[in-house]
């Protein structure tokens, strides 16, 4: 007989399974494969048969598992993927050369790696798994225990139809009482099977827990060649209480062993040997408590289940497990750290030791984590390195990475340092990305110009970066000023990241100058631009060049278009969860929903931003979403927020939103005050777009000093200037027929309720000029523009006579008409007078401004 | 598999015993049946294969209860099966016909408790078949 020993539990009742992912990895097209299931439904031991059988098949494998220390360090989980010599530095240079190992290795064959916990991973490694998929190198078998929040790494590949889901569900009755009698190795009683299915749910590893606590304490017993229970099974507990019990059962010497797993798995066995006689280990493989992995040619042992890492991590002292980190981390380096990967190995296990470890390594590993923008990461890292001594290249990412998390203090405190540290090489940068954190982040313009003194004489003037921040600079006062000191062209012998953002700061002085049409060819060269270096360090996201872009776009009318670009940079921003963009694109959802009369939608647009930027935003972002949260009210006729706005806020509201949040109030001519103050502020700002924008929204509630200063605001580019400049003249001109063209020309771009308000002032004038048809043709396209505007309630809606609405009976019969029917069939349908139906359109063309027989509109 | 399972599984095919070269053929039969396309996998005379099957069948059943020679002789059997590309999906199926061909052999005698055992007993088969159509286990740096 078998003796019965946990040992290599059989492989039951999943073998469809191994099938399916063998089938796509046979395929070609498919290169993931994503396992869901409960924490001991055997997840993992199905990745591990799949990667024999890929291996049988003569693909390379390699299995890791990713834990939440193991990630300190970006990377360190994927150490068997890693050159030997790691160079973090440079993330593209590593990932070429981890791509160009894998081809050296794989002859061919895609690579088959198996990760555990996939959701564990640090976004570095999720990053390299990523390039190497889209190169078509790897094919990836990835255990979870949950469905939802699966990597975007995987889940993009998943809804690109390249990765393969499965769920796995608890063992059936039937296999479980296969499985029993393979591992006891022997039939068990009905008695006995039952209990332990009931006990266990199909879970293997409660199965295994509990035929194993069985086996010990002698409830579970051969007697005369069949397993029977000799009394009530132990353990119904949790399995973590289980898994306590068990290990509490073990010696000192057996328990030291898997405290150090628990620390520091995967750990090679000539590792472990220096701790523990060969039979400790031997002894442990055949408890069912370690199993062997291939690295390679060498030999790894881990733990068998994640769950017994996590029990032996709690039960460990806090000194005890700093003492094994730092012991274990000293015998590696004794040895000379050669495997690939140690180094980050090394980097993990210091840093969960003492908080801290190599500053060196720390630092490459802080540029690493920046490049897979994972700014807390990044944060972490760089403060351990920093901690070491100053480093400006160090301090300028810790800066940096702060900023974009909106923590603007800390960021210029971090900045400040590292502008104390004498000779540093990265001074032009160290000084923009301060000022950029002085003036967006904190609003101190002075503070930012302060900085740039030193910059200053060391730096050309005509430097791309110098220019572009002294001319956001300058832009806080005059945006014509701001313009010339920016120049037309960039210096082009510079960096890129200097023309990015000098590109970016081009297209943002020319929209604030009402140049909008210009401002978007550069735009898209920022966007490009930026695009193309993916780099995504030190100046901000490449998803800022599409707020910049979207920006210019929505000024000048171009909504789709602006829609599309906004929506492609939320995408990429809430990929890389950077919080503060994700705000600044919700407001512009809002904006652009505003200008197309939805008044609800953007309410809602504007709700979400301001919860995402009350955290993490920049001010001038706030204001924004605050302002269009006001103005969207406003223009619903309901009262302004409700929840009260602090001091700090109220400061940031635009004149718009505080003029439309007094006529909300009935104070309409504060309201238009406010307007043509604003207005004039503009102007002396050199800020025409925004100006033109204030003095139409007073030409809305009827301003007609503001229509005539409106018609003097010349160079504001785009369909939609030109369309606000014509409502202007055609209100000042009472024209109702130029009103109409006005409202076409607002239609074409979107803006519904800008369409309805100047029909609705048309069908005022054609009715005081007593041609009740033109009146009630306008009013009821004017109703037809506001329906689409969910609820709009703005003044200019509001007519002097209001608009008579078609009964029921009348849209019915219109309607009919409007199918081609005559009057005698119309009669016949409704069981009516053919007298009765002309009566109705009568009354119909009179509503409507139509003659009989000029058509119907459809 | 209980203790009366292999009792029971074991009894019925001693009652089966002189008449398995019919159930065989109705076993075949039904797999035919299902799937056409399998025919042409078979020999066109089929006795020797009906032999095949009856020796097969009473030779690992009466293995069930020494665990190390039953697992040694499905795998061998597994590995045969894996060669002609047999899938688990396919398995199942076979489980369900074979089960069909008993219960039309011992009709009144086919009872609910035999057919558990025997579904139990044919797991146990397949699932150590399955075993052998893979390669070698984990390797194990301690195995002795």
């Amino acid at each position: 007989m078998a003796t019965a020993t946990a040992i290599g539990w059989p492989f039951v009742g999943r073998h469809a399974e191994v099938e399916q992912v063998t089938d796509a990895l046979v395929a070609g097209h498919l290169d993931a494969v994503l396992l869901t299931g409960a924490s001991g439904v055997g997840k993992s031991r199905l990745a591990r048969e799949c990667l024999a059988e890929a291996e049988s098949r003569g693909h390379p494998v390699a299995h890791v598992a990713a834990t939440a220390s193991a990630s300190a360090v970006p990377l360190s989980a994927l150490a068997p993927l890693l050159p030997a010599q790691v160079q973090l530095a440079d993330p593209h240079q590593l990932f070429e050369a981890v791509r160009h190992r894998l081809r050296e290795q794989t002859g061919g064959r895609r690579f088959v790696l198996a990760v555990d916990d996939v959701d564990l991973l640090d976004t570095v490694s999720l990053a390299l798994l990523q390039f190497l998929l889209a190169d078509g190198s790897l094919f990836v078998i990835a255990t979870q225990r949950t469905e939802s929040q699966v990597p975007d790494a995987l889940d993009s590949r998943w809804r690109d139809g390249r990765a393969l889901r499965l769920r796995l569900d608890s063992l059936e009755r039937r296999s479980v009482e296969t499985l029993l009698h393979f591992a006891l190795g022997g039939p068990v009683s009905a008695a006995a099977s039952e209990a332990l299915w009931q006990a266990s749910q199909g879970n293997v590893l409660y199965l295994r827990e509990l035929v194993s606590c069985g086996q010990r304490d002698g409830t579970l017993a051969c007697a005369d060649g069949t397993w029977r229970l000799t009394g009530p099974l132990t353990g119904s507990a949790g399995v973590v209480e289980m898994v306590s019990r068990r290990l509490h059962a073990l010696t000192p010497g057996h328990r030291a062993v898997l405290e150090l797993l628990a620390l520091c798995e995967p750990l090679g066995v000539d590792d472990l040997l220096a701790h523990a006689p060969m039979d400790v280990l031997a002894d442990l493989e055949e408890q069912g408590l370690v199993q062997v992995r291939e690295d390679g040619r060498r030999q790894d042992l881990t733990l068998v289940h994640p769950l017994h890492a996590q029990a032996l991590q709690r039960a460990m002292p806090r000194l005890r497990a700093r003492s094994l980190l730092l012991t274990q981390a000293d015998r590696i380096e004794a040895y000379g750290a050669r495997r690939s990967g140690d180094p980050l190995r090394l980097a993990s296990w210091r840093l969960d030791a003492t908080g801290t470890a190599d500053p060196d390594l720390l630092a490459r590993a802080a540029h690493l984590a920046r490049f897979a923008h994972d700014l807390p990461r990044t944060a972490r890292l760089a403060e351990a390195a920093l901690r070491h001594g100053p480093d400006p290249a160090v301090g300028l990412l810790l800066g940096a990475a702060l900023h974009e998390q909106a923590r603007y203090v800390e960021a210029e405190r971090a900045f400040a340092a590292a502008a104390g540290v004498a000779g540093g090489p990265p001074l032009l940068r160290l000084a923009v990305t301060r000022a950029l954190n002085l003036l967006h982040g904190l609003r101190d313009v002075a503070g930012a110009n302060a900085c740039l003194a030193d910059v200053r004489a060391q730096v050309p003037p005509d430097h791309p970066a110098l220019a572009a921040v002294e001319a956001l600079l300058l832009n806080e006062t005059d945006t014509d000023s701001a313009l010339r000191r920016l120049g037309d062209e960039p210096a082009d012998e510079h960096h890129d990241l200097s023309q990015v953002l000098w590109l970016r700061t081009q297209a943002t002085l020319l929209v604030d100058a009402g140049r909008m049409v210009d401002a978007v060819a550069g735009a898209e060269r920022g966007v490009d631009l930026h695009q193309r270096l993916d780099h995504r360090m030190v100046v901000s996201h490449p998803a800022t060049q599409l707020t910049v872009l979207g920006e210019a776009l929505l000024r000048q009318g171009r909504l789709d278009e602006a829609t599309r670009a906004v929506r492609r940079g939320l995408r990429l921003a809430v990929g890389d969860g950077v919080d503060s963009l994700i705000g600044v694109f919700s407001a512009q959802l809002g904006a652009l929903a505003l200008l197309r009369g939805r008044v609800a939608t953007a309410e809602r647009h504007f709700r979400e931003a301001l919860a995402q930027l009350r955290g993490t935003g920049r001010p001038a972002a706030l204001g924004a979403a605050l302002s269009g949260l006001i103005v969207s009210l406003a223009w619903q006729g309901a009262p302004a927020p409700d929840d009260p706005l602090d001091d700090s806020e109220r400061d940031l509201v635009t004149p718009a939103a505080r003029a439309w949040a007094l006529a909300g109030a009935g104070q309409q001519r504060e309201a238009r005050q406010e307007l043509l103050a604003g207005a004039a502020t503009a102007l002396g700002r050199g800020r025409r777009g925004l100006a033109v924008e204030l003095l139409h929204d007073a030409v809305r509630l009827g301003d007609q000093d503001a229509a005539r200063q409106l018609l003097t605001v010349s160079g504001v580019q785009g369909k939609l200037a030109a369309a606000r400049v014509g409502h202007a003249r055609a209100v000042l001109d009472r024209d109702p027929e130029a009103l109409a063209a006005e409202a076409r020309a607002f239609e074409v771009c979107g803006a519904d309720l800008f369409a309805a308000e100047a029909l609705v002032t048309a069908a005022d004038l054609h009715r005081s000029a007593g041609r009740p048809r033109q009146a009630a043709l306008c009013a009821n396209q004017a109703a037809a523009l506001a329906a689409r505007c969910e609820g709009a309630r703005t003044p200019g809606l509001l007519t002097s006579s209001a608009q008579q609405p078609l009964t029921a009976r009348e849209r019915e019969i219109a309607l009919l008409v409007a199918g081609g029917q005559s009057s005698r069939s119309i009669a016949e349908t409704l069981v009516i007078s053919v007298r009765t139906v002309d009566n109705h359109l009568q009354s119909i063309y009179a509503k409507c401004g139509v003659t009989a027989g000029a058509g119907w509109p459809r | 598999m209980s203790p009366e399972q292999v009792e029971l599984v074991r009894d019925s095919l001693r009652a089966m015993g002189p008449r398995l070269d019919a159930v065989a053929d109705d076993f075949y039969g039904r797999v035919f049946a299902h799937h056409p396309e399998l025919r042409a996998m078979f020999p066109a005379e089929l006795a020797g294969q009906r032999e095949k099957f009856a020796e097969e069948l009473q030779t690992i059943v009466a293995a069930i209860p020494d665990l190390d020679g039953f697992l040694a002789r499905a795998r061998l059997l597994g590995a045969r099966h894996g060669g002609y590309g047999v899938r688990a999906a396919r398995y199942r199926l076979f489980r369900d016909l074979l089960l069909e061909s008993f219960a039309a052999e011992l009709g009144e005698a086919w009872t609910e408790a035999r057919a558990s055992a025997w579904r139990g007993a044919y797991d146990m088969v397949s699932e150590a078949m399955m075993m052998g159509t893979t390669r070698a286990r984990q390797p194990s740096l301690f195995r002795r």
